[in-house]
């Protein structure tokens, strides 16, 4: 399967600061893929480096096989980008966002439109300055998906919307999984972890990991080691996260859980183990694990 | 080109209301134009009011039009990443195409026909005036619309456009205080080069400034040059603009030039100059001719006593028949003595056209005159030579006059006898009223027109259609002017053929200052 998108080496100044310091990242056709990490990891100005809306980059970047810093009016016909922050045009009314953005699109499809208009409700005379944040959403989202973009980059689309507004969100994602790349930034992990594909974990702008959802959670387990004496050794193995004890309980979590594997490890550093328990864990726990075992480590 | 006019509508439609704005004040300072020419038959406090009027709707065509620019740029914002459109498949050529049709459809359109208007209402045909119309439009291009846009399009929002141009203004505004202040006094030959220098440079770094952001959106970049050349073309053409006017007319190819016959002396003793001095035809009156030869050695005989002035007596020759010469000078001349530089008064005596008795006065100071060192004086004065004048009579009460020189002129009485020609946009040449009554007497002619006017960068939003000249004489019979029945007034206009600078340098040895 061909890559979406591809970056090598891909590195964002703002003056001395990184923003993204060196992102290896390849993203497959077809896939739903989750960008996750804190506040400030670089999330957002990955994805405005892939569509160069931010330039200046140092590196590779490729969207949709072309350099970043070539993406232009062709290859932003075929891609929908829907941000946060992103400022509307807030004289315009639904109406006329909608109206205004059809001809660039060759592949504006009105059937399409109809259909997400009527899934999202929008009240198409109204301004786009009086609608609330979810409506604001869900407007772009109509006129960025009406045209069957073969790529979707969305950065924080949750943030600040209620239950009901994700999960109509969602429902038009999902509609659209099986016909575009969907790229995702997200804090929403719950809302993520429904329905992505892969996952990557940016932190300080570098890739920790970048895999599919089904091995990540295979891979991250809580465990929970009962012992005689819960004193911790000096040097445990790398892959256990934020170890810590309690009267005569050891927990940590294990990032590389292939079952027996895990028992015997645990043995060989707490030979007095005497019951071992492990618990799947679900993104926003790996998320959040891997949020503080960073900051720890810093 | 479809997706550039879908633009150009939609932003029409989004800036309905501030294109209406552009179009009122623009009718409205229309309307208070043409009642210019009837002004005369209106009361003082009426033309008051007029006045006031067309300075309220003359900002307010400013702000409008400066608004409607930032806006319609930063609708589709360059200076940031979070604009919508910035994902969207909007090239940067068709939104600048698009941009530059909405601003020529709804402000430049607007500015043409509102001076096609005045000058077809006050009788002017526009077949004869289109080079000023055109030419006026695109220096309020140049210096009002593109740097508006320039500006909007290294900003985020209205307030820190408005931040810019008010920072701006003022910097424009510092620089000429700072300039006033140290003596610098643009000479009144060089003030259309500096303009045009100003105007030029202003209207090209706008351009590539916007041409820039559309298509790299490079706004760190963007924004450094919008200050260095903000600081460039403030302090930049009125400081260097008549030394590079000059340098650049010293390597002008001279082929095929007419050399106008005109030769100057500073010492009647000694020959006048000629030959190479003078280059340039008479179809560019426009181009001066340096000259750094002038060069006096020894002070006149009849100077020694006094030495608080020293008198150089300038001797022009060659004149054609009928042809005039007009010498003006800048108000100081840098006088050096022992190491000290020093600036003294220079003064001119004798009038237009009579070179005979002409001189250069230095006023010296009196603690200068105490160092016991040779002194040395710098100077330079110009002239500029009219060819014969054409001249052309009306009635001086109640009279009417229109030519294409001259534009329309007329006389009434009110509690004056008021004389005031109009012509579009300025008086190409020099124009003098003579007086017939009790022997030819002058008439002291105000000339005003808004290219001579303004200063290079605080200048009209909109172009004044009509330059004026005006002038007044006092009545004895308050309703008539019954004394000056059975005069007329002559114009003299007369056509600028050179024009000429000419270099000083006097010495003085110690001992003639003791």
């Amino acid at each position: 399967m061909s890559d979406a998108i591809e970056t090598s080496g891909l590195r964002m100044r703002f003056g001395k600061h990184a923003a993204v310091d060196g992102l290896d990242l390849k993203i497959s056709a077809g896939s739903v893929y989750a960008l996750i990490g804190s506040n400030g990891a670089g999330k957002s100005t990955t994805l405005k480096v892939l569509t160069n809306i931010q330039k200046g980059y140092e590196g590779h970047a490729a969207l949709l096989g072309v350099e970043s810093r070539r993406v232009g009016a062709k290859e932003l016909e075929r891609v929908a980008y829907v941000s946060e922050s992103q400022e509307m045009p807030e004289g315009m009314t639904v109406a006329e966002l909608l109206a205004f953005w059809r001809p660039f699109y060759r592949r504006w499809d009105a059937a399409r439109e109809k259909e997400l208009l009527d899934l999202f409700r929008l009240p198409l005379d109204r301004k786009l300055k009086h609608l609330s944040r979810g409506m604001r959403m869900k407007a772009a989202l109509a006129s960025s998906l009406a045209y069957h973009p073969e790529l979707i980059i969305l950065d924080e689309p949750f943030t600040g919307l209620d239950p009901l507004v994700r999960d109509e969100l969602v429902e038009a994602l999902l509609d659209h999984a099986s016909e575009a790349t969907i790229l995702i930034s997200s804090h929403d992990l719950a809302e993520i972890e429904s329905f992505a594909s892969h996952v990557g974990f940016l932190e300080e702008g570098k890739l920790r990991f970048s895999e599919e959802m089904s091995g990540l959670s295979q891979r991250f387990r809580e465990v929970e080691v009962t012992v005689d004496q819960a004193d911790l050794p000096s040097a445990l193995p790398k892959h256990w996260l934020l170890p810590q004890t309690a009267s005569a309980v050891v927990r940590f979590v294990e990032t590389q859980f292939d079952g027996a594997g895990l028992e015997a490890e645990v043995h060989s550093v707490f030979p007095s183990a005497r019951h071992i328990e492990t618990r799947p864990m679900p993104l926003r726990s790996i998320f959040v694990a891997l949020a503080k075992a960073g900051r720890e480590a810093a | 080109m479809r997706l550039v006019w879908h633009i150009v509508k939609k932003d029409a439609w989004q800036q309905r209301y501030l294109i209406a704005a552009i179009v009122l004040t623009a009718a409205l300072l229309a309307l208070l134009n043409i009642r210019i020419s009837s002004w005369a038959s209106l009361p003082v406090e009426a033309v008051r009011q007029y006045f006031a009027t067309g300075g309220v709707a003359f900002l307010g065509f400013a702000m409008v039009s400066a608004l409607f620019v930032g806006v319609l740029v930063q609708s589709e914002g360059l200076a940031g990443v979070n604009d919508h459109w910035l994902a969207r498949p909007v090239p940067g050529s068709a939104l600048l195409q698009a941009k530059a049709i909405a601003v020529l459809l709804f402000v430049v359109v607007p500015i043409v026909l509102f001076q096609a208007t005045v000058l077809m209402v006050n009788g002017f045909a526009i077949g004869d005036h289109w080079p000023g119309l055109l030419s006026r439009t695109a220096v309020t291009a140049a210096l009002w619309i593109l740097p508006t846009a320039a500006l909007a399009s290294v900003t985020r929002n209205w307030q820190q456009l408005a931040a810019g141009l008010v920072c701006g203004s003022m910097l424009a505004i510092g620089v000429a205080v700072f300039a006033e202040g140290f003596g610098y006094e643009a000479p009144e030959q060089f003030s259309a080069a500096v303009q045009n220098a100003t105007v030029a440079v202003e209207g090209c770094v706008a351009l590539a400034l916007v041409a820039w952001q559309y298509f790299t959106r490079r706004v760190r970049i963007a924004r450094v040059a919008a200050a260095v050349g903000l600081v460039v073309i403030v302090g930049g053409p009125r400081q260097f603009a008549p030394s590079l006017f000059s340098a650049s007319r010293s390597v002008a190819p001279s082929a095929g030039a007419k050399t106008p016959n005109l030769r100057f002396a500073l010492d009647q003793s000694g020959a006048p100059r000629g030959g190479d001095v003078a280059r340039l035809t008479a179809r560019s009156p426009d181009r001066i001719v340096r000259d750094t030869a002038g060069r006096v050695r020894h002070i006149p005989k009849d100077d020694r006593s006094g030495l608080e002035t020293v008198t150089v007596p300038l001797l022009i020759d060659g004149l054609g028949e009928g042809q005039t010469a007009a010498v003006s000078i800048p108000s100081e001349a840098e006088v050096s003595i022992g190491g000290r530089k020093s600036n003294v008064r220079l003064r001119f005596t004798g009038g237009p056209g009579s070179s005979d008795a002409s001189a250069l006065v230095f006023d010296l100071d009196r603690d200068l005159l105490r160092i016991d060192a040779p002194m040395n004086i710098r100077a330079h004065f110009y002239v500029t030579q009219h060819a014969s004048p054409k001249r052309y009579a009306m009635p001086t009460l109640n009279g009417s006059l229109r030519t294409f020189e001259t534009g329309h002129c007329q006389s009434w009485v009110t509690e004056r006898l008021h004389i005031l020609c109009q012509r579009p946009y300025e008086f190409t040449s020099s124009i003098r009223g003579i007086l017939t009554r009790g022997g030819p007497r002058p008439l002291n002619l105000q000339v005003f027109s808004e290219y001579q006017a303004a200063w290079p960068l605080i200048f009209d939003p909109l172009p004044l259609p009509l330059a004026q000249a005006w002038g007044g004489l006092s009545v004895r019979n308050l309703d008539r002017g019954e004394e000056y029945r059975d005069t007329s007034i002559v114009f003299e206009v007369s056509d600028v053929l050179a024009r000429f600078e000419q270099d000083v340098a006097i010495e003085i040895p110690a001992r003639a200052l003791r």
